[in-house]
């Protein structure tokens, strides 16, 4: 009896607390939610700015790639797609601007990647970036990166997605 | 009552002496603000677990301990996840997976199976932020030395001078283990001369 | 296939879950003085890690995702390592009852498993990776293959420092963490074998 006894106790101290946890859980979860997505948002709309410079509104137009259309005064000013592939080390997520006619690229931004840190990440950086700023897209598709010294890999795996990025963005727009 | 909030610091310091919670130590300390997060985030779930453990001693069925300690800890780490990502995305950017897995850190269980399951809240609450603030110490400690030599910076403010060149060996997980072990052993040389004397 | 031996040989050698991601240092660290029990440590992880990877990923896919299950992404930490936790505890009466051998040498570094952070970590990589079912358990296979090899190995120089004269200050902690160090500067050398 006395078992008996000590192992209900033990059933209902643990189902009392998971019930207890999965509840605190619950109400934090909705009561940060809405934040978390606002900061996902924030982040892709300082990145669209960044790689479509001067336009005054953005919509999104197609998901799986997501594209984003920049319009700046009632015309299209081009589009953001994107992308993401293998690097190194992990998933690197890009943001890709082109123009409307995609003959040029205007911009790129890495939203996420987990290249090695004062090597691979400095695909992150300014001086790698400004490269994509007004870069002509050749006929066939396909542009060539500037690699970083240290950073080959990385530095050819952007390459690579961004060629994928364009390839897409020619086929859906 | 303080010497078991200082205990955690230098004598018991749960990374130095103990060897505990060795993966987020040596993981996300490739700068000191990153040491710091992770020290902060790791002292609040300690010491909030502490104290829920510390209050429920006698409730707790000891056959159980272990995993409704577990739980306790995963809540509070999950409520630490987000919250940082709600108010602090970059610091939760950076810090990435290492965060849900301050859960299986061993100084938080090891803590709650040594000390609060045996002792009153108020003295749970010293033991606990001793080791939580020992903890950051030493990941601040570690993150700045392997910024400053690894990257040139301190706190992302940039002091070493032109001409030199980053030791990027330092950020990577070589660098780590090595400077760690390195401290390990100059805390070994003070406790020993302090030991003669 | 050839995703799945990419998976292998970058859990096991690129991005080494000891010496790359810095999980399971307590038993590397802890239970690495020792040949055999240093291997015993590691078969008993990756047969607990391929497991949770077995029961973990349709969990994460049927009840947490927010995609495709029921939206419960909050729970993911709460519920792994209780998944974790209970796994380690059958397959420790299973393997008594019925394999008395193997629970005679793996048995008493079951328990250590729990807080063995690179099994938690697996299951984190798995959700954050979006791996498929079948890359998800090579991906836990692999990752404790990987652990396994690297804690042999370190055992093997233990045992040789052991007779060697380390200075007073350095014995212990210290030398056995700038012996890391250096294993994981030479696995550095695989780092750029599998190409993005």
């Amino acid at each position: 009896m006395q078992q008996k006894y000590s192992n209900l106790k033990m059933l209902a101290v643990l189902a009392g607390i998971c019930v207890i946890s999965a509840g605190l859980l619950g109400y934090a979860h909705i009561s940060t939610a809405e934040r978390i997505r606002e900061n996902r948002e924030a982040r892709i709309r300082d990145a669209v700015g960044k790689v479509l410079a001067g336009i005054d509104s953005y919509e999104r137009i197609n998901s799986e790639p997501v594209i984003f259309k920049g319009m700046t005064q009632g015309e299209i000013a081009g589009y953001a797609v994107l992308y993401e592939g293998m690097g190194f080390q992990g998933t690197i997520q890009l943001l890709i601007g082109l123009d409307p006619d995609i003959h040029m690229m205007k911009g790129m931004a890495v939203l996420d990647s987990v290249e090695t840190p004062g090597l691979g990440d400095r695909i992150k950086g300014p001086d790698f970036g400004k490269q994509f700023e007004q870069m002509g897209i050749p006929g066939e598709g396909e542009i060539k990166v500037d690699t970083i010294t240290g950073a080959t890999i990385s530095s050819l795996a952007v390459e690579k997605i961004i060629n994928r990025a364009i390839g897409d963005a020619k086929r859906i727009l | 009552m303080l010497k078991e909030f200082f205990k955690g610091i230098w004598k018991e310091n749960p990374v130095l002496r103990q060897l505990l919670g060795m993966c987020p130590t040596l993981a996300v300390t490739t700068s000191s603000v990153n040491g710091i997060a992770m020290g902060l985030a790791t002292t609040f779930v300690v010491v909030s677990s502490g104290i829920i453990v510390s209050l429920f001693r006698n409730v707790i069925p000891s056959q159980v301990r272990i995993p409704v300690f577990t739980v306790i800890i995963a809540t509070f780490v999950t409520l630490v996840d987000l919250i940082l990502k709600a108010y602090f995305p970059d610091i939760s950017r950076a810090l990435g997976p290492y965060v849900p897995l301050i859960v299986v850190n061993c100084i938080i269980l090891g803590r709650q199976e040594a000390f609060t399951s045996k002792n009153p809240v108020l003295l749970s609450v010293c033991d606990t932020l001793g080791m939580g603030l020992g903890f950051t110490l030493l990941l601040v400690v570690l993150g700045s030395i392997r910024e400053i030599l690894g990257s040139g910076s301190v706190f992302g403010m940039h002091i070493m001078p032109a001409f030199f060149r980053p030791l990027v060996i330092m950020v990577l997980p070589a660098g780590a283990f090595i400077t760690l072990g390195l401290i390990a052993a100059m805390y070994n040389l003070v406790n020993q001369k302090a030991d003669r004397t | 296939m050839r995703e799945l031996v990419t998976i292998f040989i970058s859990a096991v050698l690129v991005n080494n879950f000891v010496l790359y991601y810095f999980l399971g240092i307590c038993p590397f660290l802890g239970v690495s003085s020792r040949l055999d029990s240093a291997l015993g440590i590691g078969m008993a992880t990756t047969f607990v890690m391929t497991m949770t990877a077995l029961v973990t990923w349709p969990l994460n896919y049927y009840v947490l995702s927010a995609d495709t299950g029921m939206g419960l992404p909050f729970l993911e930490y709460v519920i792994f390592i209780i998944v974790i936790a209970s796994l380690v505890q059958f397959v420790e009466m299973f393997l008594r009852r019925f394999f008395h051998n193997l629970y005679r040498a793996l048995g008493i570094y079951l328990p250590l498993i729990t807080t063995n952070c690179a099994i938690l970590g697996m299951a984190l990589f798995m959700v954050l990776r979006e791996y498929g079912y079948i890359e998800t358990v090579v991906f836990g296979f692999s990752a404790g293959a990987g652990f396994t090899m690297v804690i042999v190995i370190m055992a093997g120089i233990r045992e040789d420092i052991k007779y060697a004269p380390v200075p007073e200050i350095f014995k212990g902690a210290p030398i056995t963490l700038i012996t890391a160090g250096l294993l994981a500067l030479a696995f550095m050398g695989f780092s750029g074998i599998i190409a993005p």
